[in-house]
């Protein structure tokens, strides 16, 4: 259940880099997350809670693509990071 | 054209850990040690924490509370029965608390100087483990009727505790409970970790609790000044 807190920040984080970086909202169309081997999500819980937060917003063709991190060496266990944002540029109209 | 991508690599809980972290500063900054309590319902949370209170009142020192709860103020209540200063949250189907939420009750409460702060948070031993609420000190709770495997099935709430109780040791002979088995369990998913057997009904475990707790306060403290 707390993963609707979890995919309200991850909102947040992909809105604040979108902004930054100029990206409008409708041009994201996919979101990369790594969840350590102990990050306590439910995967699919995440995918719904993502999906009904965005629905009908401008974010709406963004997904998430969860990749979950069992080595260790290569992550903490507990740690839950957004590490991309895949950006489709619309053609420019003349 | 092909899709590019934005690199952002940003922890998901940031801006908790960032509100966090300050309120840790800040709390150690007032003199006040904060202990986050994590464990299943019905574990034995409130009774161990109402006999804490308890105790440090008796030894002088001023102690207050917050308890987070889905729905009622029951367990307030039954912890204002120390005497000690208790504000509840209701959260409201909410599984966890969060900093921001510790941040508002804390900067509505007409308090004086406090030595230690407990927060007991909502029982539920997966969604608390990601939210920092600025503790210097994260306490696990097993009782010895849940059984000695749950911190190798929870192993993200165990790994994040910084000590662990094994709670109604009064009840471990007829749950033939194995507390060699439990600390091998806990250890194997938090190297290192304390572990202090306790009854709260026999106050089994006590004193040497209570000692630790000064202890860890005074250490907090001394490297926090
Ligand atoms: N026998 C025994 N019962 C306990 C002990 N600690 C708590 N209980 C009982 O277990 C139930 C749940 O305790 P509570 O403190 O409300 O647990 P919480 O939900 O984790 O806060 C209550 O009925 C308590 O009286 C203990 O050490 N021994
Ligand atoms: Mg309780």
């Amino acid at each position: 259940m707390h993963e609707l807190s979890i995919a309200n920040e991850i909102l947040k984080i992909v809105q604040e880099h979108a902004s930054a970086a100029n990206v409008k909202a409708s041009d994201v169309t996919a979101v990369g997350i790594r969840l350590g081997a102990w990050s306590c999500v439910q995967e699919q819980s995440l995918q719904n809670s993502f999906r009904w937060l965005v629905d009908q917003t401008p974010f709406e063709s963004a997904r998430l693509e969860i990749q979950r991190i069992d080595e260790v060496q290569e992550m903490e266990v507990q740690e839950m990071i957004v590490e991309w944002i895949e950006i489709q540029d619309q053609k420019q109209e003349n | 054209m092909e899709p590019r991508i934005l690199q952002v690599r940003t922890k998901i809980l940031k801006a908790n850990d960032t509100l966090a972290r300050q309120m840790r500063q800040e709390f150690l900054s007032r003199g006040i040690f904060v202990s986050n309590w994590v464990s299943s319902p019905g574990s034995g949370k409130t009774l161990w924490l109402e006999n804490t209170l308890r105790q440090l009142i008796d030894r002088g020192l001023q102690v207050a509370a917050i308890v987070g709860d889905l729905e009622t103020d029951r367990d307030a209540q039954r912890l204002e029965r120390s005497g000690a200063c208790v504000r509840q949250i209701m959260t409201h189907g909410l599984c966890h608390l969060e900093a921001d939420m510790i941040r508002k009750e804390w900067e509505a409460w007409d308090i004086g100087p406090i030595d230690y702060l407990f927060i007991e948070n909502v029982g539920n031993l997966v969604c608390p483990t990601s939210w920092d609420l600025g503790e210097s000190l994260r306490v696990g709770l097993l009782s010895v009727t849940e059984g000695e495997d749950k911190p190798l099935k929870y192993p993200g709430l165990f790994n994040t505790c910084d000590v662990a109780l094994l709670t109604k040791m009064d009840l471990a002979q007829a749950c033939e409970f194995d507390q060699v088995l439990a600390i091998e369990n806990l250890q194997a998913v938090r190297p290192g970790i304390e572990v202090f057997e306790t009854s709260g009904k026999t106050l089994e475990g006590m004193d040497l609790w209570i000692d630790w707790l000064e202890n860890r306060r005074k250490i907090s403290l001394l490297s926090n000044p």
